[in-house]
């Protein structure tokens, strides 16, 4: 009886490793489906407030990477409030990202922290998490089952922080993602909050394959669902790899 | 007359920009390469006001004109301002050019030449290597910007590779910060005279040089400036006293002071908080020469930013230490003969040198040995960003000085702005912020319509 059990506990474990690997596994391709050595874009972030009223920025951003870091830069071109406002990031595979601004009207550079993932990104309702890569290591992935999203057979994968302080930095507490089973595109998360009450849902849709084989998100929006808050984030241009060499991904360039 | 200015302007804008007036950014494809040109700019309307010695100390409207052009190996800015209104009671229609460059690029080098505002140092309000960029300190509005002052320059900059630069910069022209000493009561029957602006001459050029680094660990910075100080003194030019009425008119000439200065400066950012730092030593030259010109001085910044309860907290000491100190002593009237008209005029001739002198020392903080102050600068944003409020404030703790400055802006929507700000200084008698704290104490408004 003992040994069913010992048998039945070793099987039990085998197969909550198995979905745990698999999990993490889902998230990786899904991540690498999306992944890019570097791009030139020009998107447009629109904020409705609950009222429908809305607020535009016009964002130019490159990207490249340059060994293992992944080098961002960001320029706001409208509204004229904002113009010249610049940010640029540097993205690492297992330490949290560098950023500086450039603000127009003090003609300086400055460092910044990068660890206010929760804030709000620019007035919009995406934080400053969802701007940046997340660091894999810090969160726990696991497969909750399938289900079909907007006629798609999706894995749905829950997303924890592995400790209450990522938790609290991020903003949430629990995280659900329907993952495209047929390209691991993702298309919807859910984002809930300390309290387990429903605080986001982000939705991404105008998927486009691109020459590399990989796709690019032309659309994004992020729904708060306590506030009725919305802000859609519109890729008007987009062009695979980056011309731009190094020295246009450095706090001095913001200068010239 | 204000027609044919304003023509004038828009023709000469039309000229440089054709399309000026059918759009904000367009192509110019008769162009050899490609050039991108954007326009854009505000109208506003601001105040300053509720002063002890003016009920509005300022009143204008103001358009910005800010062009910017950028092709293959360079690019050009222009920001022009033209503004009317009054200020300290008397009218005024200024038309500045608060920038106008052109820059040429290659793979390393980075030329501009014209009229540029260059801002040094990594602290925040107070920067000792900040050597280049004058200042009118009585352009009073909640914009600090619209203090800044340009300079012509000729600016070099050369990449030794993408984390560190070389900046050189040579100023033929000097600019002195603006100080309005005329309006500040420091006695009765105290002139000054024109500003003793140095001849355009190869000796009284300025030169400057920083070597910059921005690596993920830390940014830093070592810098070097050879020529006259945007900061300036005043000079006993002449004392008239008449002893037999006891009449005495004292005459100071505003004059610059040549320096040599070496600072550094960095910023660690580390997981809890960010550290900055900077420090410049100032050793001007020929200081025997006058009172306008400071000790050599070590000033030093030391601060930490951290954003706690969402709201983003920055907190500094400020110091000076000067090493050669010696304070001044007031002339002591025991030790002259005042029945003796000769000794009575030198007494009165030490005195207003006294007096002048300790003047000169609270304008370059050099009051003490040793100074320390401490600012904190609190800001958050409200309403997705819609409203932003922030509070500056500082503490001086040897001069007992202190100053407060809340500001809160609110955007309406993405082209219109409205900002609600105010200073207050306060100090003991006979101190820096007590003698301008009647002019400079006072609330702004500043409405805004971006194009």
């Amino acid at each position: 009886m003992k040994l069913k059990m010992f048998f039945g506990l070793l099987i039990m474990m085998h197969f909550i490793s198995l979905y745990s690997q698999n999990a993490q596994s889902i998230i990786q391709k899904s991540m690498d489906a999306i992944s890019f050595e570097g791009f030139e874009m020009t998107s447009t972030l629109y904020i409705y407030d609950q009222k429908g009223n809305s607020r535009q920025r016009t964002i130019q951003t490159s990207s490249k990477q340059f060994g293992d870091v992944t080098k961002m830069v960001s320029r706001f071109l409208a509204p004229p409030e904002v113009n010249g406002t610049s940010i640029l990031i540097h993205d690492y595979e297992n330490k949290t990202s560098d950023m500086w601004i450039y603000l127009p009207s003090t003609r300086k550079v400055r460092r910044i922290a990068s660890n206010d993932k929760k804030g709000s990104f620019m007035g919009t309702e995406f934080s400053n998490g969802n701007m940046s890569k997340p660091e894999l290591q810090d969160y726990i992935f696991k497969l909750s089952g399938t289900e079909i999203y907007e006629g798609k057979e999706c894995f749905k994968l829950e997303i924890s922080g592995k400790s209450p302080e990522i938790a609290k930095m991020d903003g949430f507490s629990m995280q659900y993602s329907w993952i495209d089973k047929s390209n691991f595109l993702n298309l919807k998360t859910v984002y809930y909050d300390q309290k387990g009450k429903l605080l986001k849902t982000q939705k991404f849709s105008q998927y486009k394959k691109q020459p590399n084989g990989k796709y690019f998100c032309f659309s994004m929006e992020m729904k708060n669902e306590v506030n009725g808050r919305r802000s859609v984030i519109e890729t008007k241009s987009f062009t695979l790899g980056s011309g731009k060499k190094e020295k246009c991904f450095i706090p001095a360039s913001f200068m010239e | 007359m204000k027609k044919r200015m304003f023509f004038w302007i828009a023709l000469f804008l039309k000229m440089q920009f054709p399309g000026f007036c059918q759009s904000t950014e367009f192509i110019d494809t008769n162009a050899l390469t490609e050039t991108k040109i954007k326009l854009n700019g505000y109208v506003r309307g601001a105040s300053y006001f509720g002063g002890e010695i003016y009920e509005f100390t300022n009143i204008f409207s103001e358009v910005r004109f800010n062009a910017e052009a950028r092709f293959d190996q360079g690019n050009l800015k222009a920001d022009v301002r033209m503004r009317t209104g009054s200020e300290f009671e008397e009218r005024f229609n200024d038309f500045e050019i608060k920038e106008l460059y052109g820059s040429f690029q290659n793979e390393r080098a980075h030329l501009s030449i014209g009229n540029q505002i260059i801002e040094w140092g990594r602290t925040d309000g107070y920067n000792p290597t900040n050597y280049l960029s004058p200042k009118n300190y009585f352009f009073l509005t909640d914009d600090m910007d619209d203090q800044l002052l340009s300079n012509f320059m000729v600016r070099l900059k050369y990449s030794i590779n993408p984390a560190i630069d070389l900046d050189f910069i040579l100023s033929p022209v000097y600019r002195p910060s603006q100080y309005r000493f005329d309006l500040i009561q420091i006695g009765q029957n105290i002139q000054f005279a024109e500003f003793a602006q140095p001849s355009l001459q190869f000796k009284n050029m300025g030169f400057a040089c920083r070597l910059n680094a921005d690596y993920p660990i830390a940014g830093f910075s070592i810098s070097y400036f050879n020529g006259y100080s945007t900061f300036h003194g005043f000079n006993n030019k002449e004392t008239l006293f008449e002893p037999a009425n006891g009449s005495l008119s004292i005459l100071n000439e505003p004059k610059p002071f040549r320096k040599q200065a070496i600072g550094i400066d960095f910023a660690i950012p580390t997981s809890f908080m960010i550290i900055r730092g900077e420090t410049a030593y100032n050793l001007p030259t020929d200081k025997e020469k006058g009172m306008y010109i400071p000790n050599e001085d070590i000033y030093y910044v030391m601060g930490v930013e951290k954003e706690i309860m969402g709201f983003r907290w920055i907190l500094q000491y400020i110091g000076r230490f000067i090493p050669h100190f010696e304070s001044l002593s007031a002339p002591n009237a025991l030790h002259y003969d005042m029945n003796n008209p000769i000794e009575q005029i030198k007494f009165v001739l030490d005195m207003t040198d006294y007096e002048m002198s300790a003047f000169n020392r609270k304008l370059f903080g050099q009051q003490y040995e040793f100074g320390h102050a401490v600012s904190l600068f609190i800001s958050k944003s409200f309403a997705f960003d819609l409203v932003k409020a922030e509070l500056a404030g500082m503490y001086d703790f040897q001069t007992e000085e202190w100053m407060l400055r809340p500001k809160v802006s609110w955007q309406i929507n993405d082209r219109i702005r409205i900002g609600i700000g105010g200073c207050y200084l306060n100090g003991p008698e006979k101190s820096l912020f007590n003698y301008s704290s009647g002019i400079m104490n006072g609330l702004s408004v500043d409405f805004r319509v971006y194009f």
